[in-house]
């Protein structure tokens, strides 16, 4: 809750600012194609995640 | 009954680095299984004084083990407890920060939170505006941000979203519902309503049974798919301005070409009349050819031009 505090008030003043330039021409097909990059980064990073720590074949003892 | 080795226990079995996860946290995690009614902890290098004192009728490890190696074997078998071998087949941590580049962690779950992150604050801020202009929320954002910059597991990560993304949307449909060039098609809003309460309660109890390595990849699958619509749609709106601004000057120039054709007789008449039989009368025809867009960016040209031509017919004039 703590860390959501501060992201709430920055997503509402970015939903503002979101509001009013999107009735300004130009601004959505830049928007687009930052999102494109942005979603193509996001999905580069999970999946070096999931490839990263994917099961690894040997076996480990010891302790719980 | 679940006993977990203490720190000091772990450390002497795997080195100094260990254990990542400190024996509170290992409990709590533990204890919140529902088929854990009791979490013990034993700072011996083996289970032996707890396997005497609580007597149990199995002892379970996991599939590191097999019934020849488990190391209480023989205390187990001294007190007629059966063992048994369970679980999945157990891959190790140890292997992660051996493949992981220096200096980063792969650790499928990050280390402890940081509450506050400027760049990841930075981040969000850029996020729901693209994701408010893009009208998709801020969700696609919000979600690997909390993950892999303030260090909440994926699924907690998930769920913050959900509250950040709400609190913004809502704010955002407020706006644009009461702007007077607002562009909400209710009847849509309403006819897709139906799908996605459903669509959102499906989603939320799949998310709580799948497994971090699965969402990861649903959420992967997503982005991608939701980069491909807005790349295309990127490119469907550049084209279609595109043809429109092509259209604009195609239009401009007819009517360019038509007001020319209207003017020019009129005004080859009037030369004509002010200046009987001057050649040099005729207007120059590179005027006509340039369209008048052209001519009002290039009006010091064109003001060049017509104050050639009229030294030009006055020169004619006089000759004559």
């Amino acid at each position: 809750v703590k860390a959501a505090v501060p992201f709430t008030a920055l997503g509402v003043v970015g939903a503002v600012l979101g509001v009013w330039a999107v009735h300004l021409p130009g601004w959505s097909e830049v928007a687009r194609i930052a999102m494109t990059v942005l979603l193509v980064f996001v999905a580069a990073r999970l999946a070096w995640d999931v490839w990263s720590t994917r099961a690894a074949p040997e076996v480990q003892r010891g302790a719980s | 009954v679940v006993a977990l080795n203490t720190d000091e226990s772990v450390r002497a079995l795997k080195g100094a680095k260990r254990p990542l996860v400190p024996l509170a946290e290992r409990a709590e995690l533990i204890a919140a299984l529902r088929c854990v009614d009791y979490v013990t902890s034993f700072g011996e290098r083996d289970l032996e004084a707890t396997l005497r004192a609580l007597r149990p009728d199995v002892h379970a490890k996991g599939t590191d083990y097999t019934r020849e190696s488990v190391p209480e074997r023989e205390i187990d078998r001294e007190l007629g407890i059966e063992i048994a071998i369970c679980g999945d087949p157990q891959g190790s941590i140890e292997h992660a920060p051996r493949r992981a580049p220096r200096g980063r962690s792969l650790v499928s779950e990050p280390g402890p939170p940081k509450r506050y992150s400027p760049l990841a604050l930075v981040l969000w801020l850029g996020g729901a505006f693209l994701g408010t202009i893009c009208g998709v929320g801020g969700g696609i954002f919000a979600t690997p941000i909390l993950h892999y910059l303030v260090r909440v597991p994926f699924q907690t990560a998930i769920g913050t979203s959900l509250v950040l993304v709400f609190v913004m949307t809502t704010v955002a449909t407020g706006m644009e519902a009461t702007r007077l060039d607002g562009a909400i098609d209710w009847q849509v809003v309403l006819l897709l309503l139906t799908g996605s309460i459903p669509g959102a309660w499906i989603g939320y109890r799949v998310s709580r049974r799948i497994d971090t390595r699965t969402l990861k990849l649903c959420f992967i699958a997503v982005l991608l798919a939701a980069a491909a619509r807005t790349w295309t749609l990127a490119v469907e709106v550049g084209q279609r301005s595109d043809r429109r601004r092509d259209a604009r000057r195609g239009a401009l120039r007819l009517g360019d070409r038509a007001r020319d054709r209207r003017r020019v007789p009129r005004a080859d008449a009037r030369n004509r009349r002010r200046h009987p039989g001057d050649p040099g009368a005729v207007p120059d025809p590179a005027r006509h050819e340039l369209p008048r867009s052209a001519r009002v960016q290039h009006g010091d040209e064109h003001r060049q031009r017509r104050a050639v031509r009229s030294r030009c017919t006055s020169a004619a004039a006089r000759s004559t």
